[in-house]
């Protein structure tokens, strides 16, 4: 795998769905090259901090409350 | 226990726990039993902080992400006695989730959905932020990344076209799988791919935006 082929499945490397085959040769290039293993890890970073940002909230009591009275309707 | 409100979580293993245990009733009854209420009410008690985050990067706003979740619910209720053993209880609230708000989006909006070969360009903000002069003092991309605010971040994706948001917050931040994504918007693993890797790009340009504004890097023609 090159560099070009490695950028391209970037993401499907990180979401885990590469194939047996293709996760290899992905792991084999990323212990081989040091400028593509960074923006993995880059990436990686990115989605880690795109999903704390929004894992923070909560939903509000309000609603919690709301929404068991309405059950309690059913 | 009437107003103690729909309880939380206790942690993240109840989620799975919860899940299979509403899926063990073949069918549920059309008049509802304490034990089904009961049943659904955990299983809405789990979920709930996810559906309303989901809620409301899509609408945007407080009150709107409200009564969509509510809408969920009420909706998730009527066909609580077709959700079948063995599927995820996440995935199935957050289809639900979906097509209620693009059913909404729909109709309140004129706006044209985004063709799908529209090319908006490929843009990496590791790349970006890795060319000649662009670095900070810092002097590194993962310094750049930690100074953006998760204030910025919630900005850049809700700023995305619905589209492209739903399948970038479905992956990157529920964490679903392409397949799980298809059948939650109803469209093909192609289809799903395609605006991921569009909504992110444009994501990542988004982000490169606020580093500049915020003079953490050195943006082109500055």
């Amino acid at each position: 795998m090159n560099c070009e082929e490695a950028v391209e499945k970037v993401w499907q490397f990180l979401d885990k769905e590469l194939d047996g085959a293709s996760f290899s040769e992905m792991q084999k290039h990323l212990e081989e090259c040091r400028h593509c293993f960074s923006k993995v890890e880059f990436e990686e970073r990115l989605r880690a901090m795109l999903r704390r940002s929004c894992c923070s909230e909560q939903a509000p009591a309000e609603l919690r409350e709301r929404l068991s009275k309405l059950l309690r309707l059913f | 226990m009437e107003g103690a409100g729909i309880p939380k979580p206790a942690g993240p293993e109840r989620g799975l726990a919860a899940g299979a245990a509403s899926a063990v009733g073949e069918s549920v009854p059309h008049a509802a039993s304490a034990e089904d209420r009961g049943r659904f009410e955990g299983l809405i008690g789990e979920q709930l902080d996810g559906l309303y985050r989901s809620a409301l990067r899509l609408t945007r706003n407080r009150s709107a992400a409200e009564d969509l979740v509510q809408e969920v619910m009420l909706k998730s209720w009527r066909s609580f006695h077709t959700f079948q053993e063995g599927t995820s209880v996440r995935a199935w609230l957050h289809r639900i989730l979906m097509n209620a708000f693009f059913d909404a989006h729909r109709k309140q909006t004129r706006e044209p959905e985004i063709a799908e070969q529209e090319d908006i360009g490929e843009f990496y903000l590791y790349d970006k932020v890795r060319e000649g002069g662009a670095l900070s003092e810092a002097g590194n991309p993962e310094v750049v990344l930690e100074q953006i605010m998760d204030s910025e971040v919630r900005e850049s994706l809700e700023a995305l076209p619905v589209q492209f948001r739903s399948a970038v917050l479905l992956a990157d931040v529920e964490g679903f799988s392409y397949k799980e994504i298809a059948d939650i918007l109803g469209v093909p693993v192609g289809t799903v791919m395609s605006r991921l890797s569009r909504g992110r790009h444009q994501l990542q340009r988004q982000l490169w935006e606020f580093a500049k504004d915020r003079h953490l890097v050195r943006g082109d023609g500055r």
